[in-house]
């Protein structure tokens, strides 16, 4: 049976207001499913309840077909996950941070040391290793945040704004490695709004809007549905209600007033 | 309107940055804590001020001086205490250099700024604190037959003397500051910064708390307390009070010049550091990297058979070690035990002449310090080093509470009571005879033990990583109600322990009900912990959203 992530009809409300409103899609194992939106349509939220950080208040949220309620001690095994801020305690090394998280995931001793060690080499990390996440810029947190997440090889990889802050050697190094771990049967969701990186790596996409789902099919079945030639053009349609021509007109006419 | 200076709008924002607020309380609204802050400074003046209806101002002159000295030491120490805390405020930093450098604003502007928001926060802390005491006690010090003159003298004599002691102490610490970052290497200053502070804290909570009391003419003319006078920067300014109120006598003399002496050196100095510090350290703060090389601090922490163990308990070490907030709220807590201890010790001085045994004072006071240690510690740990970063202990919980639990004891046991043992076993084990010590070092060592199990109670929450709410001040109340309750205590426990001390099989008896207790409190709070369902990561669940219902 083909491993899937399954939001069934899932609502997440704080003091009656709806962030996540009745969400149901399927991340399949193999593919990279990209989960799309405005700031505040409710990405983060779900993402937030996938990992079990926050509670949802209606719907089920299926792992292999069995409710991660069931037993979220063992779910948390399972996920890696960068969340969208890089919220580190900082007065850690990116060293000391990795081995704290490979130790309270119980990864075996003779492990961590080649584990941590290969990651800080291939993320570029090592020569400051031991220099306090304090005086890491965005994109070396970033760096940390992904090595943390999937040291312990989880089966579900959820990355929320993972490009954020990482030059360009890094954000390739990231877009291969996301295809490659959907290719080794991970299940993989990925917030970005980067929506060209999306439209490369994504075979799949969800796209959110004020908490509800406005589209959830391939990127091709949408192009070809809407008769639109890029996903930037089809969220736009979707998503975004703004003009951003005028508002960019608008901005210029104030500041040279 | 007019639009302001940029004076005026980098002295508002420097104002709220002086006391290192980081320190005191992280992502806190600064103006309300601030108020809190002026809040309790002016409690402590109506606090000194009460006893004056009950007096009804009927006081010797003996009195008079403890009582002007008391005001003195205190505001100076209030007002160190300000500026160990408001550390690193006063020269320029890479921050401001960051964010002012490229607005079009000029470094003597950012200077002015700095050094009058530095006055400003002197000012606000030396009103707080004598708001009350200012006006009303001063009337009591005026010289006799001098009438409303006088006390209107005395009234300013009062301000001046504790506004000039102030000014004086801020500068010894801007002194400590800036003669370290000017004499060491940059990297090696930023090492030793945190150290100073923690020392200047304790140098100034520990002098304030263990001051003899001088406050008499035959005192003061002792000549074996003359070395300890030169010493006391606050009896200097006792001495000052004498001379402006115009009530000296020559027993004051030397401590006003000294006073005198004093200011200027320190005032001198600091201005002299604070010049230099920001037209030469300046340039030495830009041309820093962006990321200095590191080094391994992995060697000698404790490491244990489980790894939930091993990582709750290293980073706590990490973070009580390299939280300054933290770190000088435990050296709070552990210089108020030594206090209280070394208060015990000097009342064993005068028996152990007597008695070769180990005395009743000194169980106490060894007593007290343990308690000190776990309960300075169990209020440093619920503060959060970095709230919004708990979420990887969430999102890593792969065990039941039991497991953390347990982590969080060996955390506490080893971070307070094992020091703190070994300190007592030092200091014990030299000097008293081998039996009773040991049987004393059995006997902290369940006690602490027992300590930490009660310390648990309110967990599951791990050390340094869960929320924790300003307004709940229970620990705290808990903490002084302990302080008070807990000395008389603490001397009668010293009492019985002495007594079961005496005869071996006593003492066995002892150490078999000890352990009984402690058995019985760590099975309870095991039990507690594995009837737990979750660890607490939030003292109460906050809303990010909050709906106003205009539609219901």
């Amino acid at each position: 049976m083909q491993i899937s992530l399954d939001l069934r009809n899932v609502s997440k409300r704080y003091s009656g207001i709806p962030a996540v409103d009745n969400v149901s899609f399927s991340a399949r194992a193999g593919e990279v499913t990209g989960y799309l939106g405005a700031n505040g349509s409710g990405k983060s939220t779900t993402m937030k309840m996938i990992t079990g950080l926050i509670e949802w208040n209606a719907g089920d949220i299926l792992f292999a077909g069995q409710s991660i309620r069931d037993n979220p001690i063992a779910w948390k095994t399972r996920v890696g996950y960068v969340p969208e801020e890089p919220h580190l305690y900082t007065h850690l090394s990116g060293l000391e941070y990795l081995v704290m998280v490979a130790q309270l995931r119980e990864l075996p001793a003779a492990r961590i040391s080649g584990t941590i060690d290969g990651l800080l080499h291939l993320l570029a990390l090592h020569a400051d290793r031991d220099v306090p996440i304090s005086a890491y810029s965005k994109g070396m947190r970033q760096k940390v945040l992904l090595a943390a997440a999937l040291m312990h090889n989880p089966d579900l990889v959820l990355l929320d704004e993972p490009f954020s802050g990482l030059d360009v050697g890094s954000s390739l190094i990231l877009r291969s490695l996301i295809q490659e771990l959907s290719a080794r049967g991970k299940v993989v969701l990925f917030s970005s709004h980067e929506l060209e990186t999306v439209e490369r790596i994504c075979s799949h996409v969800v796209i959110l809007h004020r908490g509800r789902i406005v589209a959830n099919d391939s990127i091709e079945k949408l192009r070809s549905l809407m008769s639109l030639a890029s996903l930037e053009d089809i969220f736009s349609q979707l998503a975004v209600e703004q003009d951003t021509a005028a508002i960019s007109r608008q901005i210029a006419d104030l500041i040279h007033a | 309107m007019p639009e302001p200076s940029p004076f005026r709008v980098l002295y508002r924002v420097f104002w709220i940055r002086v006391v290192d607020l980081e320190v005191l309380s992280p992502e806190s609204d600064t103006q309300r804590l601030l108020g809190h802050i002026a809040a309790m400074l002016a409690g402590i003046s109506v606090l000194f001020t009460a006893p004056l209806v009950l007096l009804g101002g009927g006081l010797a002159q003996p009195d008079l001086w403890t009582v002007e000295h008391l005001f003195i030491a205190t505001t100076m120490t209030i007002v160190g205490l300000l500026a160990v805390l408001s550390w690193e405020s006063s020269f320029p930093d890479r921050r401001d250099l960051l964010v002012l450098g490229p607005l079009p604003v000029r470094v003597r502007t950012v200077f002015l700024a700095k050094l009058s928001a530095l006055a400003g926060v002197l000012s606000f802390s030396i009103i707080s604190l004598n708001c009350f005491i200012g006006l009303v006690w001063p009337l009591f010090f005026s010289n006799d037959g001098t009438g409303v003159i006088g006390g209107i003298r005395a009234i300013g004599a009062y301000w001046a003397t504790v506004t000039v002691a102030s000014i004086f102490i801020f500068c010894c610490v801007l002194c400590l500051q800036g003669a370290a970052a000017l004499l060491l290497p940059w990297q090696l200053f930023l090492r030793l910064s945190s150290l100073l502070q923690v020392c200047a804290f304790t140098l100034l909570l520990g002098g304030y708390l263990l001051e003899p009391s001088l406050e008499s003419i035959p005192a003061l003319t002792a000549p074996a307390n003359q070395g300890l006078l030169n010493q006391l920067p606050s009896y200097w300014f006792l001495g000052l009070f004498q001379q402006l109120n115009g009530s000296m006598q020559p027993a004051f003399a030397p401590l006003a010049a000294r006073a005198w002496t004093g200011l200027l050196i320190a005032a001198t100095l600091a201005v002299m550091l604070l010049l230099s510090a920001w037209f030469w350290r300046l340039q030495r703060a830009v041309e820093q990297p962006d990321i200095l090389p590191g080094r391994s601090n992995v060697v000698g922490l404790p490491r244990f058979s489980s790894s939930i163990e091993t990582a709750v308990v290293q980073f706590a070490v990490r973070s009580l070690l390299r939280s300054r907030q933290h770190r000088l709220l435990y050296a709070f807590y552990l210089c108020l035990g030594l206090a209280v201890s070394l208060f015990f010790t000097g009342i064993a001085q005068i028996r152990i002449a007597k008695n070769s045994e180990l005395p009743s004072p000194y169980l106490a006071g060894s007593l007290m310090i343990l308690c000190f240690a776990m309960l300075g510690l169990r209020l440093v740990v619920a503060i959060p080093v970095a709230l919004r970063a708990n979420w990887i202990f969430q999102l890593t919980q792969i065990h039941a509470p039991g497991v953390y639990v347990r982590a969080v004891r060996r955390t506490l046991f080893g971070l307070s009571v094992v020091p703190a043992w070994l300190l007592i076993s030092a200091s014990l084990l030299w000097r008293f005879p081998i039996w009773p010590t040991l049987v004393h070092l059995l006997v902290l060592w369940i006690v602490g033990s027992t300590l930490t199990d009660i310390a648990l109670l309110s967990l599951p929450k791990l050390p340094f990583a869960c929320s924790y709410l300003p307004g709940k001040a229970k620990l705290h109340l808990l903490f002084w109600g302990g302080v008070i309750v807990g000395i008389p205590l603490a001397n009668q426990a010293g009492l019985l322990e002495s007594w079961f001390l005496v005869s071996g099989l006593r003492s066995a008896l002892l150490i078999a009900i000890l352990a009984s207790c402690a058995i019985g409190v760590r099975q309870w709070t095991t039990h507690r912990g594995q009837r737990a369902e979750k660890m607490i990561f939030q003292e109460e669940e906050t809303l990010d959203l909050i709906s106003l219902k205009l539609s219901s």
